[in-house]
C-alpha cells in the first residue's frame, strides 16, 4: 500500500460527516451536575435498600423462635449494616482526580486492575459476612421447629447456589481483567 | 473562568475528532450522545488542573480516550471478545469482499475494523488515522516510542491487507 493509500484511509476516516453534537459551555455544566445528582442517588438508593432490609429483618427478629436464631438474624443485620457502611466510606467517582489525564496505559492498567480486584473482593465483601449469620438462622428456625427440615433445606440449598454462582461469575470477570493485565504486559515488554 | 476559556478553546479544536473517537467506541447513537457528553465533562473538569506541561492535543486526547476506554472494560464481560492487533495483523482477510466498494461501506468497514480492539490498541489505531505522529501517540499513551513504531507498522500492515485493493481500483 503506497503513502497515498494510506493518506485516503485517514482522509476516509477524517472527513466523516458530523454528526452535530458540540456541546456550549452551559450544556456541560447541566450534564456534571446531572451526573454528579445521578451518583447520588445511586447511593442514596443502596442506602435506602440496605435499610429496608435491616428494618424487615430487624421486624423478623421478633418472630423468631429461639435464642440461636436471633443471634444469627443480629449476624445478618451486622453483616449487612458493615456493607452499608463500606459502601459510604469508599464512594468515589467513576474517575478519580488525577487519574483520567494518566498516559492511556498506565490509566487501563489502574482500571483493569482496580476492576478485576474489586471482583475477587465481592465474595470476601458481600457473601462471606453474611453467610455465618445466615447459616445460623437456618440451625436456629430448624430447631425451633418454625418450620420443616425440607424447606429449609431447599432455602439453604438456593443460597448456597446464589453464593457460588456469585463467586464463579466473579472469578471468570477477575480472569477476564487479568488476561487483558496479561496482555498489557507484554506489549509493554517490548519497550 | 480560566478553565471555561481553556475548554472553549478544546472543544473548538478537537471537537470533531472527539466525535470521531466517539464513534469508535459506541456504534449505538444514544449511548454515543451520552459517551461524548462523558468525554466533555471530563475534559472541562480535567482543565482544573492543566498546567501546559504537555500540549492541549496530549492533554484533550487522554482524557477523551481514557473516559472511552472505561466504558470499554465497564461493559467487558458482555462484550464480545477483542483483539490485539498483533492477531488481527495475522487474521485472515476473504479477498471477496474486497471489491470496489464506496467510501461510505469503506468507512463501515473501517470503523467496525477499530471498534474489535482492545482500548489500547484502538487507542493507537485513532490516533494514527488522526494524523498524530508517532513522538505524539507515545505522549498520549505513555508507550515507549519503539513500542508505537512497531505498533504503527502493524496498522499500515493491517490497513493494507484489507484496502489495498480499494486503493488500486481507483488509480
Amino acid at each position: 500500500m503506497t503513502a497515498d493509500a494510506r493518506d485516503q484511509v485517514k482522509a476516509l476516516w477524517q472527513q466523516q460527516a458530523p454528526e452535530r453534537r458540540s456541546m456550549t459551555l452551559e450544556q456541560v455544566l447541566a450534564r456534571a451536575r446531572q451526573l454528579d445528582d445521578r451518583g447520588r442517588k445511586r447511593r442514596l438508593a443502596g442506602y435506602v435498600a440496605g435499610s429496608v432490609a435491616i428494618a424487615s429483618y430487624g421486624f423478623a427478629l421478633s418472630r423468631f423462635p429461639n435464642a440461636e436464631s436471633v443471634a444469627g438474624g443480629l449476624l445478618v443485620i451486622l453483616a449487612v449494616a458493615n456493607l452499608l457502611y463500606q459502601t459510604w466510606a469508599n464512594a468515589t467517582p467513576a474517575i478519580q482526580g488525577g487519574d483520567g489525564v494518566l498516559p492511556g496505559a498506565e490509566f487501563y492498567r489502574r482500571r483493569l486492575t482496580r476492576q478485576r480486584d474489586a471482583a475477587l473482593a465481592r465474595w470476601r465483601r458481600l457473601v462471606l459476612p453474611i453467610a455465618p449469620g445466615f447459616i445460623v438462622v437456618i440451625i436456629g428456625l430448624a430447631r425451633g421447629g418454625r418450620a420443616g427440615w425440607l424447606p429449609l433445606t431447599l432455602i439453604a440449598a438456593a443460597a448456597a447456589y446464589v453464593f457460588i454462582r456469585i463467586r464463579v461469575l466473579d472469578r471468570a470477570c477477575a480472569r477476564a481483567h487479568q488476561l487483558d493485565l496479561d496482555m498489557l504486559d507484554r506489549m509493554e515488554d517490548r519497550r | 473562568m480560566a478553565r471555561d476559556a481553556l475548554y472553549a478553546d478544546a472543544a473548538k479544536q478537537f471537537g470533531r475528532a472527539l466525535e470521531r473517537l466517539a464513534r469508535a467506541y459506541e456504534s449505538d447513537s444514544d449511548r454515543r450522545a451520552d459517551l461524548l457528553q462523558d468525554i466533555h465533562v471530563a475534559l472541562w473538569r480535567s482543565l482544573e488542573r492543566f498546567d501546559g506541561r504537555c500540549s492541549m492535543r496530549t492533554w484533550v486526547y487522554r482524557v477523551a480516550h481514557n473516559v472511552a476506554a472505561s466504558t470499554v472494560i465497564r461493559r467487558r464481560s458482555r462484550a464480545p471478545t477483542l483483539v490485539s492487533l498483533d492477531e488481527l495483523e495475522v487474521e485472515p482477510v476473504h479477498p471477496d469482499v474486497e471489491g470496489a466498494l464506496d467510501g461510505r461501506r469503506n468507512l463501515e468497514r473501517l470503523m467496525a475494523l477499530v471498534q474489535r480492539l482492545n482500548p489500547l490498541d484502538r487507542q493507537i489505531m485513532l490516533l494514527y488515522l488522526e494524523d498524530v505522529d508517532a513522538a505524539s501517540i507515545g505522549e498520549v499513551t505513555g508507550l515507549s516510542p519503539g513500542n508505537v513504531a512497531t505498533k504503527v507498522h502493524r496498522i499500515k500492515k493491517i490497513l493494507t491487507d484489507r484496502f489495498q485493493r480499494r486503493g488500486r481500483d481507483d488509480r
